[in-house]
């Protein structure tokens, strides 16, 4: 002020009155104040007069009614005029859409992004609202890079898979068809509070209860989602960053006049193309004619025994039922939001209302969503800070018959035969019963507040404290109807109850002086979190519609109990954060955060996070002075981190300790015998090496962000057999150890010119994975996880294997199909023919598949198995664009994934209905494969027909690389065309926005892929023909602003 | 500078917050971690207790002990005749005419098929399969039980005093030999290790290497413990002094018989031991009417044992206990389903240990006139106990498990003593013993002769007990057809014929372990 003073001619200052002018300076979009604008006073040339503080604030002393200048990189300048004794002032300034100089979040605090070091990536609310979804996460997919999102069950509610930066752990759950990468989810921190996504996690991925906090937040509701991906960025959030953090901010009110928004999407969605199936007389033809051409003198005779077959008068079996067509539908949904903000940067509100409901596109399985968050903003001086926000949710999710992510019942009953004729009242099977009778109710109630108190003590040293309490509680009810249940109805009551106190104190200091800016930051965090399920199981209810009472009986008791997720975890973090830059040009970050929790024992309760990063604004320095004609801002960045994770808990260290019963009449307790105690476990360690390049050229048409870099996951725990000699069966391990390395790459093209009528801009974003496993517990070269033996299918087979990419198939070599008998080679020993184990006369013939008898016994079994392919996509990204003439818009945004291999177990399912004729499964149509007929036929596939091959070949087993195909994708994801109405128009009505729009979600995949839909596959690359296929969207909305 | 002051303050609070340790200190209600264990001297006995339950439940996991230690010798075979043997229980026997011809393995039907219907049955619904011997996973988690319970009392327990602390650390290690002791008495070599949470792989060592190994940690620390408890109800049942002295005996007297080289200190040892056992005064042979207290355990005779009582627990399984096989109705059972006995020893064999004409109170009390019937109707009535009228045939009187009694100490003492060539001394405790069956004293020659009188002494007094098939491997005398049923050639000896095969499992995640060559 001084300064501004002094450089003021003299006669000015004698003259002009002085005034001092205070307020803040905003995001006009987003609401989130500026950090860092420049303020000048305007004239030839603009005098300067400080810039904004970190929460946006300013204060300067300037004459009487002058006009003040904006000026932030990344906006568009403003100018304002003060009236005459005007002493505040609140400026909103509009983006001018580029990314390099937003206000990011940095352990809780707003910085500039032109000085911090880590790499991270925004996307505004705008550019994903207009699609109706149940999880808002969907929508960034193919918008950030270094996140891989696959939507990869299209059950309502249910979240698709995100990992950030490749794989971060070897651990799968579950088995076979049904195994899921064991999830290494981003941290959330919504508002300020982190909040664990994971719920589904505690029980396992497709176990009842649990509707993601993440579901319960509306899309109309997110101003912006920051994701930090490097571990630079998220180090100051600690343990729970380590896989990535997405920061998300819903909208606050800054209007002085009250704002009320209504959006609503009116929308359909439709099951993707449905396989063809042989109806009727066809099918029946179909199964006579294979028994005919392969069957033995008795399955001739036995046709005459099967009434399906033969009794074609029968109407019982007469019948071309579409049973696809029953249990996949199209349905009608909508939803609503109402949104009513205003206030200032002093005093600003914002509540929302929102109602969200999809009926899925399998029967009896749906999703609904309401939701209110009401948030103040208080703000009366400097000093004085406070913001207090309510969250109430209630989710509800109908699995059906099915588990959630998987519908297997729905897919096996789906594919019954056609002949059988459809659902009615004395034909009901227990099948069918089940999938649309079963009553679900899984219901998911939240509540949350949090409050914010910030002071500022002195000039640059502020306080804040942080508090929140969440408590969620999840009832997920079964009934299951006499007729689904052996005429015994049933009762399946499962409940939770999640409860997270959190308070987060913390100071912020900062000091600038002749260039040098200094900024100091500390906080601490506390959480207790508390968390108990358990459920009944009974049947033997009066009837289906008394339910009750439930008691135990031991009868008719299935089971519960408090279950053994039973939690009470206290943490306790510190943090703290230092930068310091020379003139914005240099910059040096520093953080370092310790992580205590009260599951990781007393030894060693803290685990320690340091990071460090520089960054060069090399487009502040002399020599690219002169280059403003092309270059509008330039960094480079560095940045190096640690982010631990424990592993294990005070058991897995401790040992677990259970009373056994009595000896002799004293008590005793014993030592849990089936994980050794491990004393040496090591927290899980993932240490990132990023550098990056941000530029933005010729005036803003042209940008790119590039990222490489190096994490390596060491002490990944593993929970390994050991020697018997050890007295106890396993270890929680923890030498397992990965490798990612990858490019990321994010390029905007702004082509025409500001002043253009039309306005285009187009993103592309790409990021490229490797992942290596460098090593794996107990220095062994591999570990296979088997497959689910218990179906015929084997379908999961995988094997890690040191040196490899992490997942790999474990599948035979499928090399072709025996021609001619004389192809199949005989072991030269024993003159034999190649055989399969399963029989010693199980010989191969013309027409079976060539497997590569790796071991060279002439006998292919699982030995014969080889580590094939790689689950794990290479690339994955989009394509967005933007497209603005006038008050019509359309955007378009597409997602890929290129190399990526995939089981197609669906076709390998194709195949294999066909191997019992005399089953009351659907036929399905391969006239358009180029499978083997007759010897001397050069087919792809085996003789599909020969189905007496099945138990002594088994040709189209699961395992095999003959399903495995490339997985890559092209999908236009959504394209939104929408049309704003003329203000001067609507306004006379008394509105003052309306716009309206059409969208469309999943509109289309461009695939090679001869599956179903290379999206649609378990984490761990199976496409099982039990998921829950993706539906697509077409939507009608509209946006009303009063 | 005031503001610069509540800075400081404030940073300062800050960091003391980093002393808050207690925030973490979380107890689950649910489950007990070894952090929230180990507090308490109640803590340590609970564990304590349990490692003895862990062993004794791998006795009764199948016909632990009469398996390994009386089958073998070939003395006893199954009865055949008479009607207990319906439900099966005559096809269930059969496996006892297998262990006489010492066929463990090698061809269908022996001891170990796993299809043989004695494998195949199962108590309270878990296996009861003799292939439970062959499994080493129970043995080792109570080795290591007891090396985390040497090594958490090392560490300190709140409310342990000093001496009690030294208890139960020579307790710990008293559990450890005794283990290993009695695996390598079923196996030859076995893995061995001391560390607590050991959690690598190991070889096997060689066995006499072992028990030299057990002999000194025993050693050092059996002073430690206690003479006796006060608790009556631990008589036997915990580790004493005496308990050590005599495992320490044992641990001797095998070494004795395979590291020949150091024979003499061997049977030193074990001679001033017995004479510790004998001078501390604390144990006594009880009169032979009263024998059923010693089978049934606590008494003033036993030594160390294992406990089993139905008024504690549920029955353990029936067929674990020696003394059921060679008892019928009216000592076990109803007489309508229970009337003849399973096994019964060859008469020779008892013709060998009673020879006409010498009295012997243990001949008249132990046995009936049906004693050499070699058939169902021979009783052991050694065994006999209360048992309630009409009985299911799987009642039987309460038994504990006799590890260590003062006959078989004393026993022990004069055998070592005449390998050190001092008849006198020697014959002197033989006739201990006998004076207590009411048996003339030993007036035989020294030498061999006393060695073999004292030899069959021991079949006499410890029938049944599980002692037979281990003295005569130890004594070599497994080889000499006059003392064994079956005996075998000093090349299947050597090769470990006298051992068990070991389970398959033992290999698993164990690249050192390799496994029995006989078998």
């Amino acid at each position: 002020m001084l300064s501004a003073g002094l450089v003021m001619p003299r006669y000015l200052a004698a003259q002009v009155k002085k005034v001092s002018v205070k307020g803040f300076v905003t995001d006009k979009e987003t609401k989130e104040t500026l950090v860092g604008v420049s303020i000048s006073l305007d004239g030839t040339p603009p005098r300067g007069l400080g810039s904004t503080g970190h929460k946006g604030e300013f204060s300067v002393t300037v004459p009487d009614g002058a006009t003040l200048l904006f000026h932030s990189i990344g906006y568009k300048d403003k100018k304002v005029k003060l009236n005459v004794g005007q002493t505040e002032l609140n400026v909103d300034m509009s983006s001018n859409s580029t990314s390099l100089n937003e206000v990011v979040l940095r352990g809780y605090v707003a910085r500039s992004k032109e000085v911090t070091t880590g790499s991270s990536f925004t996307i505004s609310g705008s550019e994903i609202q207009d699609v109706p979804v149940s999880n808002a996460m969907e929508l960034i997919q193919g918008k950030v890079p270094g996140v891989n999102m696959q939507i990869n069950t299209g059950a309502p509610g249910y979240p698709g898979t995100i990992l950030v930066r490749g794989l971060s752990g070897i651990n799968t759950s579950g088995s076979g068809g049904e195994s899921f990468l064991t999830p290494t989810s981003p941290l959330f921190v919504i508002d300020g509070i982190p909040i664990d996504a994971d719920n589904a996690a505690d029980f396992g991925f497709n176990s009842p209860g649990g509707v993601s906090p993440l579901e319960l937040i509306p899309v109309e509701d997110i101003a912006s989602i920051e994701v930090l991906t490097d571990a630079q960025a998220t180090a100051s959030y600690g343990s729970k960053g380590a896989y990535g953090v997405f920061i998300i901010q819903t909208r606050r009110g800054n209007s002085k006049k009250p704002k009320v928004r209504y959006t609503g999407n009116y929308f359909v969605t439709v099951p993707p193309n449905l396989r063809t199936t042989l109806g009727g007389k066809a099918e029946r033809d179909a199964k006579l004619l294979e028994i005919l051409a392969n069957g033995t003198y008795s399955d001739l005779l036995r046709i005459s025994s099967t009434p399906i077959l033969s009794d074609s008068l029968n109407a019982y079996y007469r019948n071309s039922t579409n049973w696809q067509g029953i249990y996949y539908v199209s349905t009608y949904n909508t939803t609503h939001n109402i949104g009513i903000e205003g206030g200032d940067p002093k005093f600003n509100y914002s509540t929302n209302l929102n109602y969200y409901s999809q009926n899925g596109i399998i029967q009896n399985t749906g999703y609904k969503r309401y939701t209110l968050k009401m948030l103040m903003d208080y703000k009366p001086d400097d000093k004085f800070h406070t913001q207090v926000i309510f969250n109430v949710g209630l989710g509800k999710q109908n699995n059906g018959n099915g588990q959630g992510l998987l519908q297997t019942g729905v897919a096996t009953n789906a594919s019954a035969s056609s002949l059988l004729p459809g659902p009615s009242l004395f034909q009901t099977t227990t099948d069918m019963a089940n999938d649309f009778s079963v009553k679900d109710d899984n219901s998911t109630k939240t509540f949350s507040a949090s409050a914010l108190l910030g002071y500022e003590l002195f000039k640059g040293f502020n306080l804040t404290n942080t508090g929140s309490y969440s408590y969620v509680t999840s009832a997920d009810e079964k009934d299951y109807p006499a007729a689904s249940n052996k005429n015994r109805p049933a009762v399946y009551s499962y409940n939770d109850r999640n409860a997270n106190l959190y308070n987060r104190a913390g100071f912020t200091f900062s000091k600038e002086f002749k260039g040098h800016s200094f900024f100091l930051q500390g906080f601490n965090e506390i959480s207790a979190k508390d968390f108990q399920a358990g459920y009944i199981s009974q049947q033997g209810t009066p009837n289906d519609q008394i339910l009750g009472p439930l008691g135990s009986n031991y009868h008719d008791s299935r089971g519960g109990g408090v279950l053994k997720s039973f939690r009470n975890e206290h943490t306790l973090s510190y943090a703290g954060g230092f930068t310091y830059n020379y003139k914005r040009k240099y910059i040096l970050d520093l953080t370092y955060r310790i992580d205590g929790s009260s599951n990781a024992g007393f030894d060693s309760p803290f685990a320690k996070n340091p990071s460090i990063g520089f960054r060069w604004n090399f487009d502040k320095e002399k020599f690219f002075a002169n280059a403003s004609g092309w270059l509008d801002q330039g960094d480079i960045r560095l940045t190096y981190g640690q982010v631990i994770r424990p592993t294990g808990d005070i058991y897995s260290l401790y040992g677990l300790y259970a009373p056994s019963g009595n000896y002799e009449g004293s008590n005793r307790i014993d030592i849990d015998n089936t994980t050794l105690p491990n004393n040496i476990l090591r927290s899980t360690t993932n240490t990132t090496y990023n550098l990056g390049v941000d530029m933005t050229m010729f005036n803003n048409k042209f940008s790119f962000v590039f990222n490489t870099y190096f994490k390596r996951v060491t002490n990944i725990p593993w929970l390994t057999p050991i020697a018997t000699t050890t007295g106890f069966t396993t270890l929680l391990s923890n030498d397992a150890s990965q490798v990612n390395y990858g490019y990321e790459l994010q390029l905007t093209l702004r082509p025409l010119p500001k002043t253009s009528k039309v306005q285009w801009n187009l993103s592309l974003v790409g990021s490229l994975n490797k992942d290596f496993l460098t090593k794996l517990p107990g220095n062994k070269n591999q570990i296979i996880i088997p497959p689910n033996k218990t179906s015929a299918d084997a379908i999961g087979s995988t094997i890690l294997r040191a040196g490899r990419n992490t997942y790999s198939y474990y599948i035979f070599n499928y090399q072709g199909v025996y021609s001619t008998l004389d192809q199949v080679p005989v072991d030269p020993v024993t003159g034999l023919r190649l055989r399969t184990k399963a029989s010693t006369t199980a010989f191969f013939k013309a027409g079976d598949p060539t497997w590569q008898d790796t071991n060279g016994d002439y006998v292919i079994d699982d030995n014969d198995r080889q580590a094939i392919g790689n689950s794990q996509p290479i690339v994955t990204g989009g394509v967005n664009t933007n497209l603005t003439y006038k008050n019509f818009g359309l955007t378009m945004n597409g997602s890929f994934t290129l190399k990526r291999d995939i089981m197609n177990d669906a076709l390998g399912s194709r195949f294999r209905l066909v191997n019992n004729p005399f089953g009351t499964a659907v036929y399905l149509p391969l006239t358009d494969l180029n499978y083997w007929k007759q010897p001397g036929d050069q087919a792809t596939y085996p003789n599909p027909f020969d189905y007496t091959r099945t138990g002594i070949i088994n040709p189209f087993r699961s395992e095999q690389s003959l399903f495995m195909s490339n997985g890559t994708y092209f999908k236009i994801n959504n394209i939104t065309f929408s049309y704003s109405f003329n203000k001067n128009f609507i306004n006379k009505l008394g509105i003052s926005n309306l716009r309206v729009y059409a969208s469309a979600n999943n509109v289309m995949t461009f695939s090679s892929y001869p599956g179903p839909n290379p999206e649609n596959v378990t984490g761990a690359g199976w496409d099982v023909s039990g998921g829950y296929p993706v539906s697509r969207t077409y939507n009608m909305g509209l946006n009303l602003e009063f | 500078m005031k503001k610069y002051f509540i800075c400081l303050l404030f940073v300062a609070v800050c960091a003391g917050q980093y002393g808050c340790k207690k925030f973490l200190d979380v107890t689950p209600i649910d489950k007990l971690s070894g952090l929230t264990f180990w507090q308490s001297q109640s803590d340590v006995d609970a564990f304590a207790t349990d490692i003895y339950a862990q062993f004794r439940n791998k006795l009764t996991s199948t016909s632990f002990l009469p398996a390994v230690g009386e089958l073998r010798s070939g003395f006893i075979l199954p009865a055949t005749a008479a009607n207990n043997n319906s439900g099966g229980e005559k096809n269930i026997r059969a496996v006892y005419s297998q262990f006489a011809v010492n066929n463990l393995k090698q061809s269908p039907g022996a001891v170990l098929d796993p299809t043989a219907v004695w494998n195949t049955q199962t108590f309270n619904g878990a296996s009861v399969s003799y292939a439970n011997i062959t499994k080493w996973f129970e043995f080792y988690s109570v080795i290591q039980s007891a090396n985390i319970m040497y090594d958490r009392v090392n560490k300190g327990v709140p409310g342990v005093s000093a001496t009690d602390k030294k208890r139960y650390m020579a307790e710990a290690v008293f559990l450890r030999c005794f283990t290993y002791f009695f695996m390598v008495r079923l196996y030859g070599d076995v893995t061995y290790y001391t560390q607590p949470y050991q959690q690598d792989p190991l070889p096997r060592t060689n066995f006499v290497t072992v028990l030299n190994k057990c002999i000194a940690d025993l050693g050092a620390v059996k002073n430690d413990l206690p003479l006796a408890y006060s608790d009556p109800a631990l008589l036997a049942i915990r580790a004493t002094k005496g308990a050590a002295d005599d495992l320490l005996m044992n641990m001797n007297m095998w070494n004795a018989g395979f590291d020949k080289a150091n024979q003499a200190t061997y049977y030193q040892n074990t001679a001033d031991l017995g004479a510790e056992i004998i001078a501390s005064n604390t144990y006594q042979l009880l009169p032979l009417a009263n024998f059923d207290q010693v089978m049934r355990g606590r008494s003033a005779e036993g030594i160390f044992e294992f406990g089993q009582s139905t008024n504690y627990e549920a029955q353990a399984y029936w067929r674990s206990f020696f003394g059921e096989m060679m008892l019928r109705y009216p000592n076990k059972g109803a007489a309508t389903d229970n009337n003849s006995s399973h096994a019964y020893f060859k008469a020779a064999y008892l013709l060998r240990l009673y020879p006409t004409g010498v009295p012997d109170d243990r001949l008249t009390q132990w046995f009936d006139n049906t004693w050499l019937s070699e058939s169902g109707n021979f009783q052991l009535l050694k065994y006999k106990g209360i048992v309630p009228t009409g009985a299911a045939a799987q009642t039987i009187p309460e038994w504990g498990f006799i590890m260590f009694r003062y006959a078989e100490a004393i026993l022990l003492r004069a055998e070592a003593l005449a390998g050190l060539g001092k008849d006198g001394e020697a014959a002197n405790m033989l006739n201990m013993v006998r004076a207590r069956a009411n048996a003339p004293a030993y007036a035989g020659p020294g030498g061999q002769d006393l060695q073999d009188a004292i030899f069959n002494e021991r079949c006499k007094e410890l029938m049944g007990e599980g002692h037979l098939y281990f003295d005569l491997i130890r004594t070599g005398r497994i080889l000499d057809p006059k003392w064994a049923a079956n005996p075998l050639t000093q090349d299947q000896f050597d090769r470990g014929g006298w051992t068990w095969p070991i389970d398959a499992s033992a290999l698993y995640n164990n690249p050192y372990m390799s496994l029995n060559p006989y078998w």
